[in-house]
Formats: structure tokens, C-alpha cells, sequence
């Protein structure tokens, strides 16, 4: 009876409409500036907006992307982020970041940092991000 | 048989001499630098930073460290790397050390240097680099935090302190790096 309860379920199972992976931080030290990194999962037939983040390891808090302009590159605030129905939005090196100005304190490699990230739809999402040193296969695997 | 040796090449493209120029500088143990004499008769890589900068800076950064390894690697000697930080105002020794720390950067052959705000500015534009401030926001004290738009480079620099070539610091292939440099050194 059981089996076949947990064989029934499995049809009316949603996913969470919004998830969160991979999430991870630059290390850095007390009063720097680093970026936090992570994939938006939208597995809702609507799109959702990332409209905030909270982190209290920094004193400001933003959403930036970097770009380019010919061999000079940059940063800037972005108010707000869209996440198409069905959809993975990447915050990765090179691209859309979480910028965490003026650290608290030192984020150290294995660290685990809370994060809240505000949707339109979706509400609250608190996680953790783990801090990690860049090395040459998390930058190749988050810029793909 | 005539050979003519031309000191340009498809893989070393520019040939500006900078040995005449003379740039008093200090490094992240606040010693003296006088750039490009300090690494006179070695090969120079130089990249451009600072060390507020949240995405690119730390791949420039990352990508002359992977190229210190894989000088090591191949045992290729006589070659120094250098992080120039473009924000002197906030990048002190101290702090450059700090990032140099974190990093856990070799210091042996990598050093990170900054200077005078007059010294940066007229050194930046000998090497072709752009750094403008801007994309401020404020603290809670209203203590403004700035940010730049950058040249995204690594100068590959010959030991008669002639640049030799351009790459994108925080795209550079480091394949290509490390064949110029070997030919530089042959």
C-alpha cells in the first residue's frame, strides 16, 4: 500500500517553480569587494523576476554585469533580472554577478555564507553559498 | 644565403621600446620599483588591476598565476610577472599584499606595484591602458565606492624592455603566452 502511495505521488510531485545550484563565492578579505555566483533554475511555465538579494557578509549589496566594450571592460548595477519560463539564468565569471561590497569579514575557502534571494513571484529563497578560491575548472565550468 | 632577422614577427607583433622611460614605483613590500629597470635582461608579463574589482581583475589575476605555474612547469626561467594596480588611492602595499595573500600567490617571481597617482596615470598611458572611474555607490556613511572601466590586458614585455605583444588578461590563452615568451627567450 505504502509502494503504491509513493508510486502515485511521484505523478503529482512538482519541482520548486524557482531552485537554486551551484552557488559560490570569490574568496576574499574584510572590507574588499567579491562576487557571489549561482544558477536560477525556473521550472514554472511563467517568468519570474530575481528583484533583490540580501547577504549580511557585506554592507552593500548589488546586482551587476559585467560588459564589454571592444578591449575595455566593466561593471553595472542591474535593478532587476528575468528568468524565462522554463529556463536556466547563470550568474557566472565574465557575466551577471551578485556584487558584495565592503565584506565584514574575511570569506575564507570552505566558508558557508547566507544568502536571500527576493523573486516576484517565487518570494524568499534562502541558501548557502559556499566560499571557494578560483581555480581553472570552476572557471571553465561556469563559463559555459 | 642572406638571412634577415626582423625583430617583429606574426606572434610578436609590436616592437615600442620603453627601456628610455623611468617610473618610481613600490611594490606590496613597499620597496622601491623603478619600472622597466627592475627587470632589466628579464621577460615581463604585465597585467592591470585593482583590487576592488569583483569579476575580471581576479581572472587577470588567476591567469598570471596559472602562467607562473606553467613557467615553472616547463622550467622556463627569467621571467617576472606584475600585477599593476590602476587605484593607488585605495590599493596600498598593505592591501596589495593582502590580496597577494589570499591568492596565495608566489611571490618569488609576482609582484604587485602601484605609486603615485601622477605615476600610474602617466605610466598607463605609455602602456595604451584605460582605467576610468566610475559606477559609484554609496555606503551607509555615504563614503562613495568606486569602480572602473578597464582595459582588459596582459603586456608581454622582452628583456631590452620592449613591448612585444598584447593579449586580453582575463581571456589570455596561456598557450599562446608561454610560446611568445619561449620565443622571446630563444
Amino acid at each position: 500500500m505504502k509502494f503504491l502511495l509513493a508510486v502515485i505521488s511521484l505523478f503529482f510531485i512538482q519541482p520548486d517553480t524557482i531552485e537554486i545550484e551551484n552557488a559560490w563565492i570569490r574568496n576574499a578579505s574584510t572590507g574588499m569587494t567579491t562576487a557571489l555566483f549561482f544558477d536560477i533554475i525556473n521550472n514554472g511555465g511563467k517568468a519570474d523576476t530575481l528583484s533583490k538579494v540580501e547577504c549580511s557578509a557585506a554592507e552593500i549589496v548589488q546586482i551587476h554585469e559585467t560588459f564589454e566594450d571592444g578591449d575595455m571592460m566593466g561593471m553595472r548595477e542591474v535593478e532587476a533580472v528575468i528568468i524565462e519560463a522554463h529556463s536556466t539564468f547563470s550568474f557566472k565569471p565574465m557575466h551577471h554577478h551578485v556584487m558584495l561590497i565592503k565584506l565584514k569579514k574575511d570569506l575564507k575557502e570552505g566558508d558557508k555564507v547566507d544568502v536571500v534571494l527576493q523573486f516576484n513571484k517565487a518570494g524568499k529563497i534562502k541558501l548557502q553559498a559556499e566560499v571557494k578560491k578560483m581555480t581553472m575548472g570552476k572557471m571553465k565550468k561556469n563559463m559555459h | 644565403m642572406l638571412f634577415i632577422v626582423s625583430g617583429c614577427s606574426d606572434n610578436l607583433p609590436l616592437d615600442k621600446d620603453i627601456s628610455n622611460r623611468s617610473y618610481q614605483l613600490v611594490d606590496q613590500d613597499s620597496s622601491n620599483v623603478m619600472f622597466p629597470h627592475k627587470y632589466e635582461g628579464k621577460t615581463v608579463v604585465m597585467g592591470f588591476i585593482f583590487t576592488n574589482c569583483p569579476d575580471i581583475c581576479p581572472m587577470t589575476t588567476h591567469n598570471m598565476q596559472q602562467i607562473q605555474e606553467q613557467l615553472k612547469k616547463n622550467e622556463i626561467e627569467n621571467v617576472e610577472l606584475v600585477a599593476l594596480s590602476f587605484d593607488p588611492l585605495r590599493d596600498t602595499p598593505s592591501v596589495l599584499k593582502e590580496y597577494s595573500n589570499v591568492r596565495e600567490i608566489d611571490l618569488s617571481n609576482f609582484s604587485f606595484i602601484t605609486g603615485r597617482e601622477e605615476t600610474i596615470d602617466s605610466l598607463l598611458k605609455m602602456m595604451g591602458v584605460l582605467a576610468i572611474s566610475g559606477d559609484t555607490t554609496y555606503t551607509e556613511n555615504n563614503n562613495p565606492v568606486y569602480f572602473y572601466t578597464h582595459t582588459d590586458r596582459i603586456t608581454l614585455i622582452d628583456n631590452n624592455a620592449h613591448v612585444r605583444k598584447e593579449y586580453r588578461g582575463s581571456k589570455i590563452n596561456i598557450d599562446e603566452i608561454l610560446n611568445d615568451i619561449k620565443q622571446i627567450g630563444n
